[in-house]
């Protein structure tokens, strides 16, 4: 087959009179991976959407040229029509693998419907060749997982399901919107080698949706860059990343997460900085969340001890179910341990009824605000509750919001009139209010934009020499947290399983978790991927 | 903040307006609630002032109405619209009042049950089952003949099963709640129990609250009215609209307009409430995070 398996010439979407997308030129080839990076409301997935017949119903989607697969797209009006191309000629995988699979079917259901109504295969072979689709997913034990449920199976196996599924019907074009956000960091490296695997054995061409520079280094042919439903740039891979010519691309690939140095040559590490005493001394923590009246329930912390300096920073990193926000709300007081103790500045952290010990930096910018409470009012709580007088507190509040770097007069606003960032910084002031020594952040910028992220890190930077604060910094993977970290602790099913000096961590681990976690850290280099299979030519 | 609110108020109002399904149930129901305010000035007649020479006269469309009693009179010559309009009192007293008292149990059980957790939890949420297997009529009954007739009886006899109503829905969405970042954040700086619960948990479930309250209103009338119906209510010379309804009953057959009126009454005001209530779920529709 010779040409482009989709070419957009000039393609535009409306939706209710609002251009979203506006002149975007795309060409995707066989055997090609290419990616469409850009922020939250740049239009990248309402263009991937567009080659699916996916847009919301109000939408208008207008364009010069439009063609998938030799189908003219703007001759499509009903659903049958899109139907009849979805699954044979386009196939998608989503970002989060649980609600894009059928609870109720199995997953050989699942990959049979898709042989039976694109392919018209028998049943007995759907069985063998849904086997096989996932044997090629590199999924243990195919046979069995026919007869699975979506629930049984971790998120990077959903995705792989997702994945045999997409390519079932065999399809020219694979849409992968953001396929590895949801993941563990550790799962997503596989996922990504697979996505590129996939490509390579089939030819399929593949429209990769992702914010993640790191991601598009590792994995893509050529690069469009989208900002505001417009393309900024589009390029080699190599090129865009050795040469951008936009500075929007540019500033991303500034903020974008390298590989810290000393994990290729670690006799670059610096210093560990001098420990002057401990803050916090916890020692033998240990949790156990109960499962109903007899269950043996789980053991979310599994003797912990850890240990906080004066002044430092703390990385605590762990994926999904590793204890570390367990650990953040037996520290702040929100749960009890079972067993353990807690020393906060040689004094009984359990026993302290002082809110300016420490206070907390959450992830969720939305929820971590009371919807219905002026953002000035939630600023001082901190203050109110220790009894701080009523006048006194609308002058703090001031102050503390042109500390984060807002707008005094913001004081009356409610929460949902400001942008994620915003209220972020309003999560910071309200911390900072009663100037606490600890500070925990847990994940204080993986919700938002990566542009935003850099803002927020940078005045958490500047805030911490202000305000002379020591901090637990918890992440899920070990790249962001290196940039921020003195010391590093990484755990794992409820244990530190490693502690020590940042680069002590980084450049010689000693613990094999560590060293995985580590293999996850995605380089924003496009020559150290370690996916491509062929050398780009600029 | 003053200014806040008057544009949050002036808000409310502009798509109240906005709504044909509001406006309707909003002002049919200001309608019924002026009535029943301005009943003794209203130019209508005694609803209590007997004459057996009048009685049963049909409405006045009918063959032998007559204007002084618009709507007809009843088996002992009353004026069936002025004993309407002032049964409107009790049957909105007895909604309103049973509503607030369930509401305020239930508000604040549904509080203690969802906050606490445990053995507490367990125990209330299990009275509540117990209370909503029994059947209702039954035990109201029951209660009914202990705590007397009236409108204060009545009402603690409504209230004494309706509560588990907000019991439920307030727990349901004090454990949604208590368990978001700002919860958590009031938590860190110690802020207490009852600051937390009035600052962070009730303005967040309120909008649910509002609503279930607002429909529960209308059933709450009518079981006003099956319990005066029945005889349990309230009685005589105090007028309702379900001891109207019963009093009807035994001249159906003859007279049908002495309990078809009350009837017609007491539809319209649960009409009116319930979409006075469909249009408040949509507009405060709780937009949390």
């Amino acid at each position: 087959m010779t040409g482009p398996v989709l070419r957009y010439r000039n393609a535009g979407i409306e939706i209710g009179g609002r251009s979203l997308v506006r002149g975007v030129d795309l060409e995707v080839h066989r055997n090609e991976i290419v990616a469409l990076v850009g922020e939250s409301g740049s239009g990248k997935t309402l263009t991937a959407l567009s080659t699916l017949g996916l847009l919301p119903p109000t939408a208008r989607f207008t364009a010069d040229e439009a063609v998938l697969n030799g189908h003219d797209l703007r001759g499509l009006r009903t659903e049958g029509d899109w139907r009849a191309l979805r699954g044979s000629d386009v196939g998608i995988v989503f970002q989060e693998p649980l609600s894009s699979l059928n609870p109720v079917l199995t997953i050989g259901d699942q990959i049979g419907e898709v042989l039976r109504y694109k392919r018209g295969m028998p049943r007995r072979q759907r069985r063998t060749e849904a086997a096989d689709l996932l044997a090629r997913m590199h999924l243990a034990r195919p046979a069995e997982l026919l007869d699975e449920y979506p629930h049984q199976l971790s998120g990077g196996m959903r995705q792989r399901v997702m994945l045999a599924i997409a390519m079932a019907g065999e399809p020219s074009l694979l849409v992968a919107d953001e396929p590895t956000t949801a993941l563990d960091n550790s799962v997503q490296a596989q996922v990504l080698e697979l996505i590129v695997e996939t490509a390579e054995q089939t030819g399929v061409g593949v429209l990769f949706i992702t914010h993640d520079l790191s991601v598009v280094a590792q994995v893509a042919d050529r690069v469009a860059v989208m900002r505001g439903g417009e393309i900024l740039e589009s390029a080699p891979v190599g090129r865009l990343f050795k040469a951008p010519e936009d500075d929007y691309t540019r500033r991303l690939i500034r903020l974008a997460p390298k590989v810290p140095a000393v994990m290729r040559d670690a006799s670059l590490a610096q210093p560990a900085p001098p420990a002057p005493k401990p803050l916090l001394e916890l020692r033998g923590i240990t949790k156990r969340y109960s499962a109903g009246w007899r269950g043996q329930g789980t053991l979310a912390l599994d003797n912990v001890s850890l240990m906080v300096n004066e002044g430092e920073t703390l990385g605590l990193v762990g994926e999904s179910g590793s204890g570390k926000s367990s650990l953040a709300r037996i520290v702040t007081g929100l749960a009890r341990p079972d067993s353990g103790t807690a020393l906060f500045d040689g004094r009984d952290l359990f026993a302290s009824t002082d809110n300016s010990d420490l206070q907390m930096v959450f992830q969720d910018p939305f929820s971590s605000l009371n919807p219905r409470m002026r953002i000035g009012d939630s600023i001082v709580e901190p203050l109110r509750a220790r009894g701080m007088r009523r006048g006194a507190l609308r002058d703090r509040a001031a102050d503390l919001l042109e500390t984060v770097g807002l707008r005094s007069a913001m004081f009356d606003r409610l929460p949902h009139e400001l942008s994620g960032g915003q209220r972020q910084r309003v999560g910071i002031a309200r911390a900072l209010s009663v100037k606490p020594r600890l500070l925990i952040c847990d994940e204080p910028v993986s919700a938002l934009d990566v542009s935003v992220q850099a803002d927020i890190l940078a005045l958490l930077e500047r805030l911490r020499a202000e305000f002379r604060l020591t901090t637990i910094f918890i992440a899920h993977g070990l790249d962001s947290i290196y940039s921020v970290s003195d010391r590093v602790a990484v755990m794992q099913k409820g244990r530190v399983v490693e502690e020590g000096p940042r680069d002590a961590v980084f450049g010689a681990p000693q613990h094999d978790y560590t060293r995985r976690l580590l293999g996850a850290i995605l380089d924003s280099d496009p020559d150290n991927s370690r996916f491509r299979r062929r050398e780009e030519t600029l | 903040m003053t200014d806040m609110t008057e544009t949050r108020r002036a808000g409310f109002f502009r798509a109240l307006l906005s709504s044909r399904a509001g406006m309707l149930g909003a002002g049919l129901l200001a309608l019924i609630v002026l009535a029943a305010l301005l009943a003794d000035w209203l130019p209508i007649a005694n609803p209590t002032r007997r004459s057996l020479a009048i009685r049963l006269l049909p409405p006045i469309w009918a063959e032998g109405g007559v204007p002084a009693h618009l709507l007809g009179t009843d088996a002992q010559g009353r004026d069936i619209l002025a004993r309407i309009v002032h049964g409107a009192r009790s049957s909105l007293i007895v909604g309103m009042a049973a509503v607030a008292l369930s509401g305020l149990i239930g508000m604040v059980l549904g509080l203690i049950a969802g906050m606490r957790g445990g053995i507490v939890d367990i125990v209330l949420m299990r009275i509540v089952d117990a209370i909503l297997a029994i059947p209702t009529m039954l035990f109201m009954l029951v209660v009914a003949l202990v705590a007397g007739t009236g409108i204060a009886p009545l009402v603690l006899v409504i209230a004494a099963t309706n509560w588990v109503n907000y019991t439920r829905i307030v727990r349901a969405e004090v454990l949604r709640v208590k368990d978001m970042d700002f919860v958590a954040a009031a938590r860190i700086s110690r802020v207490g129990t009852i600051p937390l619960m009035l600052r962070h948990i009730v303005p967040n479930i309120l909008p649910a609250f509002v609503v279930v309250a607002t429909l529960n209103v209308g059933s709450v009338i009518l079981t006003e009215s099956s319990l005066s119906f029945l005889g349990f209510g309230i009685q005589p010379p105090a007028i309702s609209w379900g001891q109207m309804l019963s009093e009807g009953r035994e001249v159906l057959a003859t007279s049908w307009w002495v309990s078809t009126f009350p009837g017609v009454a007491l539809t319209l005001t649960v009409f009116s409430i319930i979409l006075l209530g469909d249009w408040l779920r949509d507009h405060l529709d709780p937009r949390l995070p």
